[in-house]
């Protein structure tokens, strides 16, 4: 089973979900997707050793002998990646979304293709936390200044174990990358809390998940019976399935910030997270 | 020589700068030997990234070759450079009218800046 996680609105309580419901489970497989700022490691606290590996992209090169500055494939980059200045094509690498499309396009075969660096992946099949059992933890990490992260993630995706119980933290909103995430997934959990501007982005990842055609339920996390309210109304008049409620405590904030994951000093809520597993079992069968 | 400025809308001298270059709504370009007006909607307003870029290319397209603004961006700023477009920045955009933009640039009023404005993006300190 693959259960993404995921939130419109970023600093939801993500990461606090997806690290909390990792320990509570038996053979699982971590994927941190929010490779623009991964820090599920700060709390699962892997022993990444050696284990990296660099991944790359290709990015188009201009034999300017062969170039005609034709335009075509200006006109056809929907990335904004080439300029055509004068008869000379200018490329910029770090738009470019690796499409290959400018070298099919090309008529007189002057683009090749040339590597880019997006990002590093890295993995351990140990962590140092003490609960977790078995617990196979991966990272991507993209490469400061690259705009697309859809390459790193599809290839972090690439070491999914499906025999695992497979957990996959996405990156906040509802944009490409959080497509690439989530799709093929088994059940996304949508991440919220109780303000409007966590309803606003709920209501905008629904919508996503929707049109990706997963089952998907809701956590409401810093919940407070008063204004959980807000999301409750939504979620009854949508029939969505809210799936736990993670209370508003100083207590979880405070091990948040020392990065101890709640479950480790309230193994009681280990408990929780295993019915919710169960629960979302049953409603992807 | 084609000279153009940035601006929050059309139809004449008396509309305001704008300070943003990629995104900006219409490009006002003059026309030195004609002495004329020109106003092109910028296409890339909608772009959801590499605005300044296909900017870069509007211009250059338009046969531009000097441009009055608030600020570019670093790969914008790039690739004016490459395209040997001269920039000129406004010290306050919001309080200038496209004509006014254009005086200033007549009287030597305005700096060339030396690298890529600091902002990265409008509304970021």
């Amino acid at each position: 089973m693959i259960i993404t996680i995921m939130s419109g609105k970023g600093g939801t309580g993500k990461t606090t979900a997806a690290v909390n419901l990792a320990l509570s489970l038996k053979n699982v497989q971590f994927l941190d997707a929010d490779v623009e700022e991964p820090d599920a490691s700060i709390f699962l606290k892997p022993e990444f050793s050696q284990q990296e590996k660099t991944i790359w992209r290709n990015v188009p090169e201009i034999d300017e002998e062969k170039c005609t500055g034709c335009r075509k494939c200006v006109d056809f980059c929907q990335y904004n990646a080439l300029v055509l200045l004068g008869e000379r094509i200018l490329v910029y690498p770090e738009l470019c979304g690796s499409c290959t499309g400018c070298r099919i396009i090309c008529p007189e075969d002057a683009i090749s293709d040339q590597k880019r660096q997006v990002g590093t992946i890295s993995w351990s099949t140990n962590t140092e936390s003490e609960k977790a059992d078995s617990l196979e933890f991966w990272q991507g990490l993209l490469t400061i200044g690259e705009a697309s992260a859809v390459p790193l993630i599809a290839e972090l995706k690439k070491n999914i174990s499906e025999d695992k119980t497979v957990i996959i933290d996405a990156p906040p909103g509802a944009s490409c990358s959080v497509i690439e995430s989530a799709g093929g997934s088994s059940f996304v959990i949508l991440v919220t809390e109780p303000t409007p501007f966590g309803l606003h982005d709920l209501k905008i990842a629904v919508e996503l998940t929707e049109k990706l055609g997963i089952p998907y339920g809701v956590i409401i996390n810093r919940s407070e019976t008063e204004a959980d309210k807000i999301i409750i109304d939504y979620c009854q008049e949508q029939e969505i399935t809210i799936l736990l409620k993670i209370p508003f405590s100083r207590e979880i904030a405070e091990l948040y910030s020392r990065g101890i994951p709640f479950v480790e000093e309230k193994p009681e809520w280990q408990e929780k997270f295993r019915k919710m597993a169960a629960a979302i079992e049953g409603m992807t069968a | 020589m084609k000279i153009a400025v940035t601006a929050r809308d059309k139809g004449s001298t008396d509309v305001e700068a704008d300070s943003r270059f990629g995104r900006c709504r219409c490009f006002a370009i003059y026309n030195t030997e004609k002495e004329k007006w020109d106003f092109i909607e910028n296409r890339s307003l909608e772009a959801s990234h590499g605005a300044g870029v296909q900017a870069v290319q509007t211009l250059t397209d338009q046969g531009v070759s000097v441009l009055i603004t608030g600020r570019v961006g670093p790969k914008a700023f790039r690739g004016l450079q490459q395209a040997g477009i001269e920039i000129y920045l406004l010290e306050d955009p919001g309080e200038s009218t496209v004509g006014e933009a254009l005086a200033a640039y007549n009287n030597s009023e305005l700096s060339q800046p030396a690298g890529p404005s600091s902002r990265r993006h409008p509304g970021r300190r």
